[in-house]
């Protein structure tokens, strides 16, 4: 027996698929969406109305009420999700100091012509001419030559890697920045969420947002995030809350103490020190702080070295214009470079003004003799550092064999991690992705059943047209 | 494994990325023909690499002091040979001179003038120069070390009863030896200070040119004569003669040390750099066959990715 509730049950049928439809459409508008996670609607049968009662038919059990939307389900597995985080996060460290160590690498280029090494070759090389023609005055303009190409080389590198730490500065300052930002952001879809959820539905595509802001935020600080009875969001960095409820805490950066007071840490609100646990950031300050650090303190030592073996024995000498104190004393004016460190080694501007003060001669007045020349000439072999276990040479061969290494386990570290970050994304994305075909038959799907919906509904229309137009007609 | 659309697509991105790096890294080999073009790439090699260059430049500046050093004593060699000429000239001379034949003033007029040739030559020799140094002058490369004079304190009365101030030599340099170092802990005594081996040699001449003048020839000493005659004088010329030829051979024996030095760092440099290339010399052979298979694997994932990303959908069967 038709009846207009039929009708009603095809046109809920009908507005039900459309709305898969859309659903399917948005999936499609969204398939290269960043962060988007495809929905599906769980469709679920309605409910169903009692026939009892109906004079007809006794007690045949319930009548199906036709189809309704239980829920639009979000694919999305926060297990992924949090392994995910942690290992892109480890991929962004490395990849920050493999980034940072490449350009300093670049720039110090020790494998050149243009390395220190070959500098203080070239300055040993010099000694060792003037120690076979000592009388020759055009050595000594080249030795001076050869000198001051090495300091220059000492000063060119403290003002590059300076440089570069600065950068590293300006870089942590803006990522600090970003951090604020995706936290205010996460504070506020936190809010949002809440709230949509108290009312009962499903904020799909704020959630998407929100873990694409949290993707973000522990790639940038190693951030780790869990989710809370209400559906709001907790992310902490290393134990300390960063983002609690709808409230977001705003880190700062001061300067460090001096001498160092040019670079910049990361402060919480609460005056601690942020130490990121991993990350963009933590990469980022590893570099500025320790390797960089450590290279500067490497050159200070070889430049030290370079300053005091030099001098040592300078000052003992004499060259043909070299003032003979008397009594006999070290001539410390006559010290070959002046500064102690990478940053202010300097050729002794008074040899450059006069190069007959560079000292050849163990006694004054030998114009032949060669004995200081000589023994300068041998420092190049002499180990005077770690401790007499090295020459200087074989120091700063050590300090860029060391470089290398850091660089190049970053950036097998960077591949490595890449590689398991790039097998996580794949399963999330092969959960919670969209797959074109797969919507096709989803639509395809969705479509058919509307039109056999709408068939049914046009069925009905006729059978009650028949009722209602045809029948009782007799005798008219 | 449910595969997405983007899926596909990042792959396909990522590995013609992969693909292009390892092309762009062997071209960059071939191209350069070296292993590694940063320390990071390979920090073993380039670590052996920094120290042979380092040592091929120390060679270098050992061979440049090689040669400046074996220039110098060959140069020493040949002022030394024409001393020993001279003195075996002035032997010559002195033996003709004790001849009785001969009257005072003949061997003054004939044979004092010629001896005072060869002192003048043997001065010369003396002061002979490299590049502007003086070799025979110790320490004291930068000023003339031999200087003849007259010495006007002591007159003397010469064969004819007239009076004569004798000739002098004064050294001005010292006996500084100079050492030059061909290797780490090798030095070789570079030079032979003009004194006292030459000093005497000279010193013996101008006695013997003194005598002459004199007409001072026999021994016992005549009345009146109180230096050595020209009999005592070539014994002194004969023995500082060979003084000389003492000195040559043992330069001879010191240039055959450079040279054996200098031999031997050529060989230690042509090692080295035979162990350099092996260190950072691509092998191109290698190389090229590497980049050719590398430019095969890249066309078949560009076709493979070309595939993977315009592959028929669903869509494109559907009406």
């Amino acid at each position: 027996m038709p009846s207009l509730s039929s009708i009603t049950t095809s046109l809920q049928a009908v507005l039900t698929q459309s709305h898969v439809l859309e659903i399917t459409e948005h999936n499609i508008a969204n398939a290269s969406t960043p962060g988007y996670r495809r929905q599906a609607a769980l469709l679920t049968a309605a409910v169903p109305s009692s026939t009892g009662g109906s004079e007809y038919v006794n007690s045949a059990g319930q009548k199906g009420g036709g189809v309704t939307i239980a829920k639009i389900q979000r694919f999305n597995l926060e297990f992924f999700d949090g392994r995910f985080r942690s290992v892109s996060a480890e991929t962004k460290n490395w990849e920050a100091q493999t980034d940072i160590l490449n350009q300093l690498e670049a720039t110090l280029a020790e494998t050149s012509e243009d390395g220190l090494l070959p500098k203080l070759d070239q300055f040993w090389a010099g000694w060792q001419s003037l120690a076979s023609d000592p009388t020759n005055t055009s050595l000594r303009g080249v030795l001076l030559d050869d000198a001051s190409a090495l300091a220059t080389a000492f000063n060119r590198r403290m003002a590059q890697i300076d440089q570069l730490r600065s950068d590293q500065n300006l870089s942590v300052v803006s990522q600090v920045e970003k951090v604020n930002s995706l936290a205010d952001e996460v504070a506020s879809l936190n809010a949002e969420i809440a709230h949509v959820l108290s009312i009962g539905e499903q904020p799909n595509d704020l959630m998407d947002k929100r873990d694409l802001a949290l993707d973000q935020l522990s790639e940038l600080t190693g951030s780790v995030s869990h989710e809370q009875k209400n559906g709001e969001m907790v992310v902490s960095i290393g134990g300390h809350v960063l983002v609690v409820g709808h409230e977001a805490i705003k880190l700062t950066t001061k300067p460090k103490a001096a001498p160092d007071s040019g670079m910049l840490d990361v402060y919480w609100a609460d005056n601690q020190v942020l130490v990121p646990p991993s990350g963009k950031l933590k990469g980022t300050l590893e570099v500025r702080d320790q390797i960089l650090v450590d290279q500067i303190a490497g050159l200070d030592t070889l430049a030290a070295g370079v300053i005091q073996q030099v001098n040592a024995i300078h000052v003992t000498g004499y060259g043909p214009t070299t003032a003979v104190p008397v009594p006999p004393a070290l001539k410390t004016e006559d010290n070959f470079f002046t500064g102690s460190n990478a940053r202010d080694i300097q050729v002794n501007n008074a040899l450059v003004l006069d190069p007959g003060k560079i000292a050849t001669a163990d006694a004054p007045g030998q114009a032949g003799n060669n004995a200081v020349a000589l023994q300068i000439a041998g420092l190049k072999t002499f180990k005077g550092m770690l401790s007499g276990t090295a020459s200087l040479n074989e120091f700063y061969n050590a300090q860029v064999t060391d470089l290398a290494v850091t660089t190049q386990r970053a950036a097998t570290n960077t591949y490595q991690h890449g590689l398991v970050a790039k097998a996580l994304s794949d399963q999330r994305e092969s959960v919670a992705g969209v797959s074109l075909d797969e919507e096709a038959a989803n639509m395809a799907k969705a479509q058919k059943a509307y039109q056999a919906a709408a068939r049914m509904l046009t069925t009905f229309d006729e059978l009650l047209d028949l009722v209602i137009n045809r029948m009782g007609l007799a005798g008219r | 494994m449910r595969i997405t659309n983007l899926m596909m697509v990042n792959n396909a991105i990522q590995n013609i990325a992969d693909n292009q790096e390892k092309l762009s890294k062997l071209q960059t080999r071939v191209a350069t023909q070296k292993q590694f073009q940063t320390a990071s790439e390979d920090p073993v090699r380039a670590s052996a690499s920094l120290s042979l260059r380092s040592n091929l430049r120390t060679l270098e500046s050992y061979s440049d002091t090689a040669a400046t050093t074996s220039n110098w004593m060959n140069t020493t060699d040949y002022a030394l040979d024409k001393l020993e000429q001279i003195g075996i000239q002035a032997a010559d001379l002195i033996l003709r001179g004790l001849n009785d034949s001969l009257s005072d003033s003949e061997r003054y007029t004939a044979l004092a003038t010629e001896m005072n040739d060869l002192i003048n030559q043997a001065v010369e020799i003396g002061n002979t120069s490299v590049n502007g140094q003086f070799i025979f002058a110790g320490y004291q490369v930068d000023q003339k070390p031999f200087e003849l004079g007259v010495d006007t304190l002591t007159t003397l009365v010469d064969y004819n009863g007239g009076s004569f101030n004798p000739r002098v030599v004064n050294y001005t340099g010292d006996t500084g030896s100079m050492q030059r170092s061909l290797g780490p802990d090798q030095m070789v005594t570079m030079n032979m200070p003009g004194s006292p081996s030459i000093l005497t040699f000279i010193q013996d001449l101008i006695t013997t040119s003194t005598a002459l003048t004199q007409g001072n020839i026999h021994l016992p000493l005549e009345p009146g004569f109180t230096l050595p005659t020209l009999q005592e004088s070539l014994t002194k010329v004969q023995s500082s003669t060979n003084l000389i030829n003492a000195n040559r051979t043992s330069n001879g024996a010191r240039v055959r040390q450079v040279e054996s030095a200098s031999n031997f760092l050529e060989t230690v440099k042509i090692e080295t750099m035979d162990l350099l290339s092996q260190k950072e010399d691509a092998n191109l052979a290698e190389g090229i066959a590497l980049l050719t298979n590398q430019q095969t694997t890249f066309q078949a994932v560009l076709e493979v990715s070309q595939r993977a990303i315009s592959a028929l959908s669903l869509f494109d069967y559907m009406r």
